[in-house]
């Protein structure tokens, strides 16, 4: 009952201002003029809607957090049961990130006739978009009581996301940073959907460790 | 240990619900109350008064365990359910209030009050009529009953309250009064913060504390007094030397009493038994 009660409540704190279905709409407005825009070459329009779904997937999951934070301070109260509110929370985002991911991933018109390739392209773009909730979460405690701290290391973790981790210095930790950029720069020398499956199954490892870290980091500041 | 148990079966010791010991909460680099120490027991009720900015929801929100205490220590007796009605809420809430009470009733499962019982309450609190109205879109009155009516549906063992009746006419404070006498009689700790004592409450809590320089004391005997009229009938007595004492003004049939805060309602309850009639009471500020 209580799963079901917070699911609705989240839900409607992603719907209820419309912003998750208007830039979901504005995503879908901008592939389909991607080739007229931008460019028509698949190495361009697959990585930057990686991009954009990573970015849609923070910016929608700062959203939702400020406004759990500003809206349900008493519902934690009510509930008190921090591992079921947290939880359910990933799991409403996750559920929303699907939706995007499914959703841009059908206006890129990048199918081909293997679905081991289909399944990979909307596979990438969904793990991707983990990670930017992931990260968003981890700095969850921006809104209350680590305001610059946290705000400060979001910053940082989404520079590493998207920083070249092929590069000299980079290369040496790159088994430790966000894994966006090597999906983009792999796509880009491949230009093969299926070579980015090992990259999709690292970005949900990668996800998975993120939340975990964001709900044991996290646990004392709930509620505050 | 065996008479203490006797005791407690029995309702002769009060068994404690809640204990704050030393507890202080720092806000940006200020106090908003430091080394608050106080205990709750089955049907106690504590009234916290304070100026507005003296820290009176940050205690309470401490308390419950909003905020994170700089020290001092918060311990409940395992079990207990707590309820907590914030002085404004938060949550936007953008269904009936029918359907959010029943809601939230479900949440807190098979200790929950019944449905018929949440509607009773609902409806002894004037809610009848907006049981089909958006919660959102009621008035401030409005969305604080539902608040309190949230807080209750979960029968709560401490009910604490932050100034529940800022925009509550004195009908329905009265019939919230009313709730809340009738957990504590059924052995509920109840605690409330307000800005100042209130007469609809008076009698009601068995301890009052003032929140005053980010500390908590004894709240002072009110110095204040009532001027009480009274008129005298031809089935009136001639009134005692003790009352007298308190007489201001005797004149066409009318008596004017000055009584002090502590004794009004032995006052009041002496004139009427010697067949005065009342005819209403002012109070002084002294």
């Amino acid at each position: 009952m209580k799963f079901k009660f917070l699911f609705s409540n989240f839900s409607k704190l992603l719907l209820d201002d419309l912003v998750y279905p208007v830039f979901l709409g504005f995503l879908v407005i901008f592939e389909l003029f991607f080739n007229l825009l931008v460019d028509d070459s698949v190495k361009v329009k697959y990585p930057s809607m990686i991009i954009l779904n990573f970015f849609f997937a923070l910016i929608l999951a700062m959203y939702f957090l400020k406004k759990d934070t500003l809206q349900n301070r008493y519902l934690k109260q009510r509930i008190d049961d921090y591992y079921l509110y947290a939880l359910t929370q990933m799991f409403v985002l996750i559920v929303f990130n699907v939706v995007t991911a499914l959703i841009s991933g059908i206006f890129t018109f990048l199918f081909s006739t293997s679905p081991a390739a289909n399944g990979t392209m909307i596979l990438v773009l969904m793990t991707t978009s983990w990670i930017g909730t992931a990260i968003a979460f981890i700095c969850r405690s921006q809104w209350t009581s680590r305001k610059y701290i946290a705000a400060v290391s979001l910053l940082v973790i989404v520079l590493f996301s998207l920083a070249d981790s092929t590069n000299t210095i980079l290369v040496y930790i790159n088994w430790i940073l966000p894994p966006v950029s090597t999906v983009v720069t792999t796509f880009q020398e491949h230009s093969k959907m299926v070579a980015l499956l090992p990259l999709a199954l690292r970005q949900f490892i990668y996800a998975l460790i993120l939340f975990g870290i964001s709900l044991f980091f996290n646990k004392k500041s709930y509620a505050k | 240990m065996l008479w203490q148990l006797r005791q407690l079966q029995i309702g002769k010791i009060k068994m404690d619900l809640l204990s704050v010991r030393d507890l202080s909460f720092e806000r940006k680099g200020y106090f908003a109350f430091k080394h608050v120490t106080f205990s709750l027991a089955q049907n106690q009720a504590i009234n916290i008064v304070g100026d507005a900015g003296s820290g009176k929801t940050a205690l309470l929100e401490t308390v419950v365990g909003l905020n994170e205490a700089d020290s001092g220590k918060v311990t409940t007796t395992p079990g207990v359910r707590i309820s907590f009605m914030p002085q404004v809420e938060t949550e936007v809430i953008d269904i009936s209030v029918g359907d959010y009470l029943e809601q939230t009733r479900q949440i807190e499962g098979k200790l929950a009050v019944s449905s018929a019982q949440l509607k009773d309450m609902a409806a002894f609190l004037g809610m009848r009529s907006l049981m089909d109205r958006t919660v959102k879109t009621l008035s401030l009155g409005a969305k604080q009953r539902v608040s309190f009516l949230n807080a209750i549906a979960k029968r709560p063992n401490i009910l604490i309250m932050d100034d529940p009746f800022s925009f509550q006419n004195s009908f329905y404070a009265h019939n919230m009064l009313e709730i809340f006498k009738d957990l504590q009689d059924h052995g509920s700790g109840i605690i409330m913060a307000a800005p100042m004592r209130d007469t609809i409450t008076d009698g009601f809590f068995n301890t009052n504390y003032l929140l005053s320089g980010k500390t908590l004391a004894g709240l002072p005997v009110d110095r204040s007094a009532y001027l009480m009229s009274f008129k005298a009938t031809k089935d009136s007595m001639a009134i005692t030397k003790e009352i007298a004492h308190y007489a201001t003004t005797t004149f066409n049939n009318l008596i004017e009493i000055r009584a002090p805060y502590d004794q009004k309602e032995r006052i009041l309850h002496t004139m009427l038994e010697m067949n005065y009639l009342f005819e209403g009471m002012v109070s002084l500020e002294v």
